[in-house]
């Protein structure tokens, strides 16, 4: 079942993209090809948010191992000295451990949320300068449309000739350096 | 020929009228203002030389200080104008993805004193060289262009001898990321001369 729904989507993809290059062909300018997925891990820009994002991910870790560590600790020394406390030091102590463990469960969500936000931002901001940029670049090239292969099937062949992908890597990366021309 | 092309090029001009430079400064093909785009969101960051700064605040005669002593004020540092604008009417950067006041305001409060934090001069060694001032210029314009006023620290000298001066804004509110404004040490040392101050 899950076969033939796949087999029906990159069909329907491959009969929009042929109409895509027959209809764009007929417009005059060249309708060229780029692999999406190269491009974003190319992109400066994308790997120095990427190092910044890591950096941001690797400081909330800290201070949650931080905090963990403290709990684990705690845990242990309530452990060893759990013979030799009275029944009422014994209930205080795991009340307290219980309200510290329930604290770190909260900052874990906490942080995971922080940080798929964090990702997604990211990743918007690098998608939108990249947006920006193809289409600045395809209009001053005077190409007809630059479809962006990202081997979902959407592009099943690519003839060297209209494969832009390095043409845009180099173009894209000199921008982010230099700034818009 | 060449050599005497070369020389004359290198030269540093000099200019007669107010106008006449600020034509030239907004001029891209100087170097020293660099653009950059995303989202819809243009981004304009223009170098302002101190010999300028000193000169407009000499002519508002608001101030004790002297030619040289002004001079030596803004020498000490970096000016720049940092200008946000949308392509779309009512869409700025005050604006853009808010869905009350109370972010509405946070913006506000963000922009007014939080930018220090998003825009900053990439250093050696991953030094990240912040504003010591940055003043939201255009607050209560109705128009959809933001600009701000930055004022950047001369301490790391070696900073200030190497080719390039990169500036990056790593976007927080308007989804276009991380962006570069490097101006070169040659166009900085290119500013023509300034002959209407005397």
């Amino acid at each position: 079942m899950k076969e033939k729904i796949l087999f029906s989507v990159a069909g329907a993809l491959a009969i929009v993209t042929i109409w895509l290059l027959f209809s764009f062909s007929k417009t005059g300018g060249n309708v060229v090809v780029v692999d999406s997925q190269r491009v974003l891990e190319e992109y400066q820009g994308f790997l120095e948010a990427k190092d910044s994002y890591e950096a941001k991910v690797n400081d909330l870790s800290k201070s949650f191992n931080e905090k963990r560590g403290v709990f684990e600790s705690k845990t242990k020394e309530y452990e060893i000295l759990e013979s030799t406390l009275s029944n009422a030091e014994r209930s205080k102590k795991r009340a307290d451990l219980a309200v510290m463990q329930q604290e770190l469960m909260k900052l874990g969500t906490a942080i995971e949320g922080q940080t798929t936000e964090e990702e997604s931002k990211l990743l918007e901001g690098v998608y939108n300068k990249i947006n920006d940029f193809v289409q600045r670049y395809g209009k001053k090239k005077g190409y007809a449309a630059i479809l962006g292969a990202n081997g979902q099937g959407n592009v099943m062949y690519v003839d060297g000739q209209i494969d832009i992908t390095q043409e845009v890597i180099n173009a894209l990366n000199k921008e982010y350096v230099e700034g818009v021309q | 020929m060449t050599i005497a092309a070369l020389a004359l090029s290198s030269c540093t001009r000099s200019i007669g009228s107010e106008t006449a430079f600020l034509k030239w400064l907004d001029n891209p093909k100087n170097g020293l203002v660099k653009k950059a785009s995303a989202n819809g969101f243009s981004f304009s960051l223009k170098f302002l030389p101190s010999e300028y700064l000193a000169y407009t605040e000499l002519k508002k005669g608001n101030d004790e200080k002297g030619w040289n002593e002004l001079l030596h004020d803004f020498e000490s540092s970096m000016s720049v104008l940092f200008s946000i604008e949308h392509d779309m009417h009512g869409i700025d950067a005050t604006n853009y993805d808010i869905q009350n006041m109370a972010a509405y305001k946070e913006r506000i409060n963000e922009l007014n004193f939080g930018l220090k934090q998003h825009l900053f001069i990439k250093g050696s060694e991953g030094k990240k060289i912040r504003p010591v001032l940055t003043t939201f210029e255009n607050n209560y314009e109705i128009g959809g262009k933001k600009t701000f006023y930055v004022v950047f620290p001369k301490t790391d000298e070696e900073q200030w001898k190497t080719e390039s001066l990169d500036i990056v804004f790593d976007d927080p509110f308007l989804d276009t990321g991380i962006s570069h404004f490097a101006f070169k040490k040659q166009h900085i040392d290119q500013i023509p001369t300034l002959e209407f101050i005397n």
